[in-house]
């Protein structure tokens, strides 16, 4: 019965090619959306991972994240660096960065902050950052510049900037007495890291700094190297992940000042639920091709039947039972559906692999060529199941009518 | 001698009429026998042969087949009893376009076990039938049977009925598109054939001109009660 379906399929090779693309198209893309969806809530996830905790003056959680990792809006009040030594002196504290923000290049957020920024920042599940000219700061007037500003307006390594206050681009009053020069820039992240601006904590500090002394004179320090009154938040690593409870909670209690000591990954996590619509959408569209590509495969299917009216009657007659039959059209829809399968993985395999250096550099995606997950295969299960179902109609559809047709003799 | 055929007191009427379109006393056909059943077109030959064949529905007792109560078996294990005892051959032929003349000839070893054990080997079977049949190009047995001229299908139709040696063959008007020499040619073949494979044949037809070559020729309308209507 096999060989015969293949000849059969054979004999209407383009018809069955074309359903074959369509389903392998559906499933394909079915897979793709999947995969990019997994990868996003990972990626998401993950935008801020290495970082236990982020410390700031009392609040939303979800706005503390949006302001220091997204560099979106504000914390509200700073916090005192006496709180932020408490913080980074408890003992399971393994690691700390202060952030201070509030001032902006250009329309793009400044982020005051220590070298060790560079070194203990992770984005994209797991990866470090990384520069694609220059490095760190290396005096106080040094600053580091994210992808997408660097290339927004042309910077290299030795421009002058000047920064603003205020968060949005239409600030007045400019820092331009205290220039940074930029010493590094980033590479592409696809993360809000892109958007920023960096800059040494003192120098972020001195512009603020009533009197600061102008940076003419080589000889003089341009800046004061202490250390700030307050800052808005810290990033915090701890020596041990399962400690991060107690912290939080010692943070929270901290008697000098009220704190909040955000998980960022939870904090994202909910962050995400929020915008999951666009997520369902995905996954409708994903749905809805799908089945347009089983749509077809029915219509394909069907509308060969009366075509081989004369080819089931001729089977009929050389001892084919209905039941065979029908069987035949099922062998066909498994061949249909099989090799769909396996040509859309592959489609979505190789269509991965040509766009995921623009997807890791435009929205820090990155989709491996992963073996494919339970989920996955469910998905695939799912798309098979339906075709088979979907192909018994037709299959009924000509049980019916070999058993009418009886054996057409005279054909 | 053992009847291949017996059909004996049937009725039948297609559904919606309210006439029979058979009404036989009896009908009898040796085994090794030839018989050539004559009768003008809409005399019952066609509805007879889907008797004998169980296509339609016959009471039980009435057709027997190789010893085979024929109303007695269920549509299913009626398509398994045709494919295992008879071999037809059909007015158009009923090849399969796509398949080669090698893959047609050996189809009803595919769907019956027993034409298959009978056979032995089908695919040898197959080679052997058509070179004795007339058609020994390789090209043209391994080709889309498709491209074949129509003498040809007829060979090819004729060595899928004897495959397997069955015991009856069916004829159903395999001449009607046929001129003189060529169906002179193709009887003399098929009577051959039948004879070397030990199978009775029945063949159906309204060209007087065959009758010669049967070893006994019955005229349905005289054995038939009914005016005839199909």
């Amino acid at each position: 019965m096999l060989r015969l379906s293949l000849q059969s399929l054979w004999n209407r090779r383009f018809a069955a090619a074309l359903t074959t693309l369509a389903i392998a198209l559906s499933v394909a893309l079915i897979l793709g959306v999947e995969r990019l969806r997994t990868e996003a809530r990972a990626g998401f996830s993950n935008a801020a991972s290495g970082i236990d905790l982020v410390v700031a003056a009392r609040g939303n959680d979800v706005q503390i994240l949006l302001a220091t990792v997204l560099g979106t809006g504000g914390t509200g009040s700073g916090i005192r660096w006496d709180s932020y030594q408490m913080v980074a002196d408890l003992p399971q504290v393994a690691w700390s960065v202060p952030i201070m923000m509030g001032d902006n290049h250009r329309g793009f957020p400044v982020v005051g902050t220590t070298a060790d920024y560079f070194d203990r920042f992770r984005h994209s599940g797991g990866q470090a950052l990384e520069f694609r000219q220059g490095g760190g700061f290396s005096s106080p007037t040094g600053a580091v510049i994210g992808s997408e500003v660097a290339d927004a307006f042309g910077y290299a390594t030795g421009t002058q900037i000047v920064n603003a206050h205020g968060a949005g681009s239409a600030s007045i009053e400019l820092h331009d007495e205290t220039p940074f020069t930029v010493v590094g820039l980033l590479a592409p992240t696809g993360t809000a890291v892109d958007r920023m601006v960096f800059v040494t904590l003192e120098g972020f500090d001195a512009i603020h700094a009533r009197g600061a002394p102008r940076a003419l004179d080589p000889l003089t320090p341009p800046v004061q190297a202490s250390a700030p009154e307050t800052i808005n938040a810290a990033y915090v690593g701890l020596t041990d992940r399962a400690a991060v409870l107690t912290v939080q909670r010692a943070i929270f209690d901290y008697p000098g000042e009220a704190l909040s000591a955000v998980m960022p990954n939870v904090a994202l996590l909910q962050l995400w639920e929020i915008t999951g619509t666009a997520e369902t959408a995905l996954r409708l569209m994903a749905s809805a091709v799908a089945v347009a590509g089983l749509i077809g495969m029915v219509v394909m299917l069907s509308a060969a039947l009366d075509g081989r009216r004369r080819e089931f009657a001729i089977l009929r007659s050389v001892g084919a039972t209905p039941a065979n039959i029908f069987v035949m059209i099922i062998i066909e829809a498994v061949l249909l559906l099989s090799a769909g399968v396996v040509l859309g993985y592959l489609l979505m395999t190789v269509g991965i692999m040509f766009a995921e250096p623009i997807l890791a550099e435009r929205f820090g995606l990155r989709l491996g060529a992963e073996i494919p997950s339970v989920r996955e295969l469910a998905l695939v299960g799912a798309v098979f199941a339906a075709g088979l179902g979907a192909s018994v109609l037709p299959a009924a559809r000509v049980y019916r009518m070999t058993v009418a047709d009886g054996m057409a003799v005279r054909l | 001698m053992m009847s291949s055929i017996a059909v004996k007191d049937l009725a039948f009427h297609w559904p919606g009429q309210s006439d029979p379109t058979l009404d036989i006393g009896t009908f009898d056909l040796a085994a090794d026998e030839a018989v050539f059943l004559r009768g003008p077109s809409g005399s019952g030959k066609s509805t007879l042969l889907s008797a004998v064949a169980g296509i339609v529905d016959v009471p039980k007792g009435t057709v027997t087949v190789a010893n085979q109560d024929i109303g007695a078996l269920s549509g299913g294990a009626r398509d398994r009893f045709r494919v295992d005892h008879m071999g037809i051959v059909f007015q158009a032929f009923n090849l399969l376009p796509w398949l080669s003349p090698l893959e047609n000839v050996q189809l009803p070893c595919r769907f019956s076990a027993r034409r298959r054990n009978r056979a032995g080997d089908p695919a040898a079977a197959a080679q052997r039938l058509l070179p004795a049949l007339g058609l020994a190009d390789d090209r043209l047995m391994t080709g889309a049977a498709g491209d074949l001229s129509v003498g040809q299908q007829q060979r090819v139709a004729v060595a899928r009925a004897l495959i397997g040696a069955p015991e009856i063959v069916l004829a159903d008007e395999p001449t009607s598109a046929l001129d003189k020499a060529a169906k002179d040619a193709f009887i003399e073949l098929l009577m051959r054939e039948c004879a070397e494979a030990g199978a009775a044949l029945l063949f159906v037809s309204h060209d007087r001109t065959l009758e010669r070559y049967f070893d006994r020729v019955v005229d349905l309308p005289a054995i038939n009660g009914t005016k005839g209507s199909c």
